[in-house]
C-alpha cells in the first residue's frame, strides 16, 4: 500500500530509535506531548513507546475528538434524538459516550432512532430519502472533520433540503494548547503536532508554541516511522537550542493548510464564546457554531435542549489524563470499572482515546524494551 | 483512499461517495486523503 507500508520498515525504526538515544542528552528528562488522538493510537499499536529511551516521556494531549465532548452535549443530543420525528445520526464512537443519563446507545435500546453514519454525507442522503422526518447529525470532531460538515450544510442548502439539521459540537485545537500550556499542572518541553488537522490549517497557527511558549513543535504523520522522526526532530532542535514550528508531513501537509477549506469553514461556522471541554472546563473562543446565515439548519436554534452542565462522574480521571496529568492506568477505575465495553471515562469509548489504546494494545506491565 | 469511478460528477472511492470541492479535479486513479466523506488532500 502507497503512502502507509513505507512507513512501517522495522530496520529504519531501529535506526531511527538509535539516532533519538544517540541525540538525547544522559540525566534529562524529556516531555513530549503528542496532541492527537491519532498519534496516541499509533504509537501504542505499534509500541513506540518502547524504542524510546527512558528518559523521553511521550504525553498524550487534548486531540481526541470523542473524549473532550461533555456530558451536557451528550445529554442534550439525547433529548433530541427520544423526539418521535427525529431521525438522530452520529458517527459510531460516538453512540458508546457516556452522558449523565446514559449514552445514544441505551437510547437507542430506549426507542430512540439513532443511527451510525460515516459521515455527515450519509445524514444528508437520509433526509432527502425520509422527507417526513427531521434528519439530525451530531457533528463532533477538530478542524480535520468540520469541513465535512460545513460542503453537507451547503449541499443542504443548494438542494434545498429543509429537514436536515447539524448539532454542530466541533472544537479548535489551539486554546486547549493554550490552557495547557497556561496550566501549573504540566510541564511540557515539545509537542508533536496533529497532522491530519495541518492539512486544513496549515502548520502556521502553531507558530504561538515557540514564538509564545518557547516550545518546539513538529507537524508529524500517523505511521509508526513518521512518529518516530517527529520525536527525533523535536529533541534535535532541543539539543540544537532552536526552537520552530518544522513539518515532517511534508508528503501531506501544506505549511499554508488548504485555503479551500479554510473559506468554507468561514463561510459556514463562527467561533462560541466559549465551550466546555469534557476535563478541561469552559475554554474561550474554543468551538464552532453555525452562523446565522444557517440558523434554519441549526439543531439547537430547532429544538429546545436542557442546556445543563453535568459534573464528570467522581471516579473517572479523563481530565487528568486529557492534560496528560496522570497515565491511563493511574486512573483508579482504569480496566476494572471502566473497560471499551462498559466505559465511565470518554478516553475509554474512542480507538483514539489514551485510554482505549492503552487498554487495546495490552500496555498493562509497561516494560521497556531496552533500546 | 483511490477514486474509483466518478458517475454524474459524483465522485466515489470503493463504492463511498466522496466531496471533492476541496481539492478540485479529481479522476480515477487519484489518490486522496479522505476525513469523513470529504477529500482534504490530493495526495
Amino acid at each position: 500500500m502507497k503512502y502507509s507500508q513505507e512507513f512501517r520498515d522495522a530496520e529504519l525504526g531501529r535506526a531511527l530509535a538509535a539516532e533519538i538515544l544517540a541525540t538525547v542528552e544522559p540525566g534529562r528528562h524529556y516531555k513530549v506531548m503528542e496532541v492527537c488522538g491519532g498519534h496516541t493510537h499509533a504509537i501504542y499499536k505499534y509500541g513506540i513507546a518502547d524504542l524510546l529511551p527512558e528518559n523521553v516521556e511521550l504525553v498524550h494531549g487534548p486531540g481526541c475528538p470523542v473524549c473532550v465532548i461533555p456530558m451536557g452535549r451528550v445529554d442534550d443530543g439525547i433529548a433530541v434524538a427520544l423526539r418521535p420525528e427525529v431521525i438522530f445520526t452520529c458517527f459510531g464512537d460516538m453512540l458508546r459516550v457516556p452522558g449523565g443519563r446514559g449514552s445514544l446507545l441505551d437510547a437507542k435500546a430506549e426507542g430512540a432512532d439513532v443511527r451510525m453514519v460515516y459521515s455527515p454525507l450519509d445524514a444528508l442522503r437520509l433526509a432527502r430519502e425520509n422527507p417526513e422526518r427531521e434528519i439530525v447529525f451530531f457533528a463532533v470532531g477538530f478542524e480535520t472533520t468540520a469541513p465535512s460538515t460545513a460542503l453537507t450544510l451547503l449541499r443542504a442548502r443548494a438542494e434545498g433540503i429543509r429537514n436536515f439539521f447539524v448539532y454542530c459540537n466541533h472544537v479548535t485545537i489551539v486554546p486547549p494548547l493554550r490552557a495547557l500550556l497556561e496550566s501549573p499542572d504540566l510541564r511540557l518541553e515539545g509537542f508533536i503536532g496533529p497532522g491530519h488537522v495541518c492539512t486544513v490549517v496549515g502548520a502556521r497557527p502553531f507558530e504561538f508554541l515557540p514564538s509564545d511558549y518557547g516550545k518546539p513543535v513538529v507537524i508529524s504523520g500517523f505511521e509508526p516511522l513518521d512518529v518516530l522522526q517527529s520525536v527525533h526532530m523535536v529533541l534535535r532542535q532541543l539539543a540544537e537550542k532552536r526552537c520552530v514550528v518544522e513539518n515532517q508531513y511534508k508528503r501531506v501537509v501544506p505549511y499554508g493548510g488548504n485555503p479551500a477549506a479554510l473559506r468554507v469553514l468561514g463561510e459556514v461556522f463562527e467561533l462560541r464564546p466559549h465551550f466546555e471541554w469534557r476535563g478541561l472546563g469552559f475554554i474561550s473562543h474554543s468551538a464552532l457554531a453555525l452562523r446565522e446565515e444557517f440558523a434554519d439548519l441549526d439543531a439547537e436554534k430547532r429544538y429546545q435542549v436542557p442546556g445543563v452542565r453535568v459534573a464528570d462522574p467522581k471516579a473517572c480521571q479523563c481530565g487528568e489524563v486529557l492534560k496528560g496529568v496522570i497515565k491511563p492506568w493511574e486512573c483508579k477505575v482504569f480496566g476494572t470499572a471502566c473497560t471499551p465495553e462498559r466505559p465511565i471515562g470518554t478516553c475509554m469509548v474512542s480507538s483514539e482515546g489514551a485510554c482505549a489504546a492503552y487498554y487495546n494494545f495490552g500496555r498493562f506491565a509497561r516494560e521497556k524494551v531496552a533500546v | 483512499m483511490r477514486v474509483t469511478e466518478i458517475r454524474a460528477g459524483t465522485v466515489f472511492c470503493d463504492g463511498a461517495e466522496v466531496m471533492t470541492e476541496l481539492v478540485g479535479d479529481v479522476e480515477p486513479g487519484d489518490e486522496l486523503l479522505v476525513h469523513a466523506g470529504v477529500a482534504l488532500v490530493k495526495l
